[in-house]
């Protein structure tokens, strides 16, 4: 028998070569990004600081492909937490109401405090999230049991309430179109000055790597939990703060994208397992490449004029998301 | 020693615990038998700390459960439920590595990683680590997350009806394991068993539950006699003895 290092336990070598290989993907199709366009950009002139290519580069495509670089791997990290956090890996952001949460405090945010900067968006965004998800997260556990396909139904039902309610206010106060254009999915609008928001999901990130350890073991339950002297409400409440900046932060920066969130978590689980802290790097990765490529598709396919990303996202996401019902229906 | 002082708990309209008193003695195996629903499981989750007891206290070595912090109780009392459906996709090694939690904090250093792996080597385990624990048996998950909660290295080991699931030889090795324990560690292991014979044969104290009572507890060999089998179990026994060992028969009686 090969005897494997008492240190790694874990085959190691495999996972940085499939981790670089991931990496390197995602930096291939971040250059793509970068390079493609309504404008067509000879790439020597790009470091000349006064040419149009300059211009371009800096003010549009990086900060586009950085915000698609960054929302994918966050959306990405709160779904797996949140299926951590409620057990169940049908629930994400997009089925468990998060993202209309989030919606309903932005509106708030633009009724009550029309003048108030992105920063006070964000935090309306992020308590309406972190309530209204933490309400559904532990009602939903006292009404169904067992971990079933039932709740993500419950939680996609809850999220068209708190949306209707939007629309509603939103009628009311006549804000409703300045709403829509604003929550489609849409990355032609991250341009410099007005994508830096996203920046904040870097430290989150580090915070989500901090706690994974603990969101896994609060994965297998209360009673282990408490077992292994892991204070559950805590981590509980930590993961949803989380997910609840994470994802407001998004929306803020770019709109709903869906079901991101959901099918990325279950491809990396089905590959690579279930333990967030070894395999954090690969959902962000994975996260992330899936959206920039959603985004290219959507750029390219009605060349030049483009498709916003989150339709492109949801029809195929929606698609997996069907097998993946179907399989486990089975 | 683990103290039970006048404990009651009861579900709604339902006692299940009536006052209970129990003195548990440290570093031996302890048995605790009944029928179903005399509340047997309900007693070890309150002495975990995972139920509240509507009356009464339970003192861990002198020390009031509920004045224990997180970290020391998890240092201190390591407990298996009997029914663990995880629906995580983790390896075997990764699973056991959490019950080094309340040691490690989640660092696992070398001394971590050397219990983990004498461990795996003791429940016999080396050749499935690396696999997913919804890959493996009943009985081999059975063995999985004892060993979890062995690296988790407590005092106080509570097991709610470890057997389930187990053939013959694996029974046999988890009881001989627990004695391993018992006699070599000095811990203390407290277990829920549903085959008396186990019980018999293996433990240093039987404590006999029935309707949310202590009805019995005294050692096996005091313990294992016809009159106090029938009023428990409410069935015939017939109970077969030599120098060394004790066979109940109540299989065709």
């Amino acid at each position: 028998m090969i005897q494997i290092s008492k240190k790694c336990p874990f085959y190691p070598y495999k996972r940085v070569l499939a981790l670089s290989l991931l990496v390197f993907c995602l930096l291939v199709a971040s250059s793509i990004s970068l390079t493609i366009g309504v404008e067509s950009i000879a790439l020597e002139k790009i470091f000349y600081s006064d040419s149009k290519e300059n211009e371009l580069f800096f003010i549009s495509r990086i900060p586009r492909t950085v915000t698609l670089v960054l929302t994918g791997a966050g959306l990405s990290i709160s779904g797996v937490i949140l299926q951590r956090l409620t057990q169940n890996k049908f629930i994400s952001p997009t089925t468990s109401g998060t993202l209309d949460a989030a919606k309903l405090g932005i509106l708030c945010g633009l009724l009550f405090l029309p003048e108030a900067a992105l920063p006070t968006k964000l935090i309306c965004a992020v308590l309406f999230c972190f309530v209204l998800s933490g309400i559904f997260t532990f009602s939903i556990s006292h009404i169904v049991k067992r971990n079933t396909i039932l709740i993500p139904v419950f939680g996609v039902m809850f999220g068209y309430t708190l949306n209707a309610l939007t629309n509603l206010i939103g009628v009311q106060f006549n804000i409703i179109q300045n709403m829509e254009g604003w929550m489609v999915g849409n990355f032609s609008k991250s341009l410099k000055g007005q994508y830096e928001i996203i920046y904040i999901l870097i430290p989150l990130f580090t915070c989500c790597y901090l706690y994974a350890y603990k969101f896994t073991i609060v994965g297998l339950g209360r009673d282990f939990t408490k077992n292994v002297g892991v204070n559950y409400r805590l981590i509980v409440n930590i993961g949803l703060m989380l997910t609840a900046v994470m994802v407001s932060t998004t929306i803020l920066a770019v709109g709903s994208i869906p079901f991101i969130d959901l099918v990325i978590p279950n491809v990396v689980s089905m590959i690579h397992g279930d333990n967030i802290r070894r395999n954090l790097p690969f959902t962000a990765c994975y996260g992330a490449i899936t959206l920039v490529v959603c985004d290219l598709i959507g750029r390219l396919i009605i060349f030049p004029y483009e498709i916003p990303s989150s339709m492109i996202v949801g029809s195929l996401g929606a698609f997996v998301f069907l097998i993946m019902l179907i399989k486990k229906g089975r | 020693m683990i103290e039970i002082n006048a404990l009651n708990k009861t579900y709604g309209q339902r006692t299940i615990l009536k006052d209970i008193n129990l003195k548990i003695p440290k570093g031996k195996l302890i048995s605790l038998i009944g029928p179903n629903g005399a509340g047997k499981s309900t007693l070890l989750a309150i002495i975990a700390r995972l139920e509240k007891a509507n009356r009464g206290t339970v003192t861990i070595d002198g020390k009031e459960i509920m004045r224990y912090t997180l970290t020391d109780f998890s240092t201190k009392l390591g407990f298996l439920k009997q029914h663990n459906n995880f629906e995580l996709k983790l390896r075997v090694t990764e699973l056991i590595a959490f019950g080094r939690f309340p040691h490690s904090h989640g660092r696992l250093q070398d001394t971590d990683f050397e219990i983990i792996d004498q461990t795996i080597e003791q429940m016999n385990l080396s050749s499935i680590r690396n696999a997913f624990i919804d890959e493996i048996s009943g009985g081999e998950r059975q063995r999985v997350f004892l060993a979890m909660v062995m690296v988790q290295d407590t005092d106080y080991i509570l097991l709610d009806e470890p057997l389930n699931n187990l053939d013959m030889r694996h029974a046999v090795e988890i009881m001989q394991v627990a004695r391993r324990l018992v006699n070599e560690y000095n811990k203390t292991v407290i277990m829920v068993v549903h085959d008396i014979n186990f019980a018999a044969n293996y433990a240093d104290v039987i404590i006999g539950m029935k309707g949310g009572e202590i009805s019995f507890m005294d050692t096996a060999h005091i313990m294992m006699r016809e009159d106090i089998l029938q009023t428990l179990f409410d069935i015939e026994f017939k109970v077969m003895r030599d120098d060394t060992h004790i066979i109940c028969n109540y299989y065709n009686l």
